[in-house]
């Protein structure tokens, strides 16, 4: 199995590759906490 | 969730939780469910780790007021969504350790919270919170336990390295404590520490052999607060940026 392209969603986390670095971050598993829990 | 109120703060300033043996009972899987939720999100948010984890304390008997400061991390996640880690390019390749401890701050026994987080240039690539086994009799003692578990932590890191074939030396573990470091620099037995577990005294001996050195740092340059303690707003978000966890918008609109 091969994915072409930079790693942008991997496990649950989001990773943004920028010119001046890397951003790691689980928004979408933050949104969707919340909209679980009610 | 989606309605309610957002909040700056993970936790109040005052916000310490005690048993509350006179509180209601609450739904104990709703809570845990709750606090497994939040502990999988601590991987990406060092900023409420120490929340969850004060929280995470008293899933076996659960009150309301236990509840309501879970929510409040929920409304302060609410308020803070696109958080997330930032690791910038470019910056100098140093490993740097930062230790702390906040004496006897948990209110029922006593015990005290070790803090500690590791920073490879400007990249926070490891952190840890966590409540002491023992209950310790002064603070150079408390720090000298969090030391040691931070060394072991470097020492890790510092293996990990050399399989890429970077070889660091008296990597700088950075403690406000000036006794701690004394007492690590030092082999006198004295007696306030005669009684000091043999394990935490190894310590010593990696501070002897070179592998790492303990520095003062003030108070006010100590990232690690935000683990220990329930913060108020500005010095929290000021310590929040300083450990590069940052906002997407931020980088999108430039």
């Amino acid at each position: 199995m091969s994915m072409i392209g930079e790693l942008s969603f991997f496990l649950g986390f989001q990773v943004k590759q920028m010119k001046e670095g890397v951003f790691i971050s689980k928004e979408k598993y933050t949104q969707d906490l919340l909209k679980g829990s009610t | 969730m989606m309605d309610c109120k957002p909040i700056k703060t993970p936790m109040a300033s005052n916000g310490h939780l005690d048993f509350d043996e006179g509180g209601n009972p609450v739904d104990k899987t709703l809570y845990r469910s709750m606090i497994g939720s939040l502990l999988y999100l601590t991987a990406s948010r060092p900023d409420i780790m120490f929340s969850v984890c004060m929280c995470a304390r008293y899933q076996a008997m659960t009150m309301e007021s236990h509840l309501i400061a879970v929510k409040r991390i929920l409304w302060y996640l609410k308020y803070t969504p696109y958080l997330g880690l930032w690791y910038p390019k470019g910056a100098r390749f140093q490993l740097v350790g930062y230790s702390d401890s906040d004496y006897a701050g948990c209110r029922i026994d006593r015990k005290s919270t070790s803090r500690g987080c590791h920073f490879l240039g400007r990249s926070l690539v490891s952190w840890m919170s966590k409540k002491q086994n023992s209950v310790a009799l002064s603070t150079a003692e408390v720090e000298y336990i969090v030391d040691g578990a931070c060394c072991a932590q470097i020492l890790d890191k510092k293996q990990t390295l050399l399989d890429y074939e970077v070889v660091l030396d008296k990597v700088p573990l950075l403690c406000d404590n000036e006794s701690a470091i004394k007492l690590a620099n030092n082999l006198v037995q004295h007696t306030r520490t005669k009684h000091i577990d043999i394990c935490h005294h190894f310590l010593r001996d990696h501070v002897a052999k070179g592998d790492i050195s303990l520095e003062n740092v003030g108070t006010e340059n100590q990232l690690t607060d935000i683990f220990t303690k329930p913060l108020d707003e500005a010095r929290f978000c000021m310590l929040r940026n300083e450990l590069n966890v940052l906002d997407l918008s931020n980088f999108t609109r430039k």
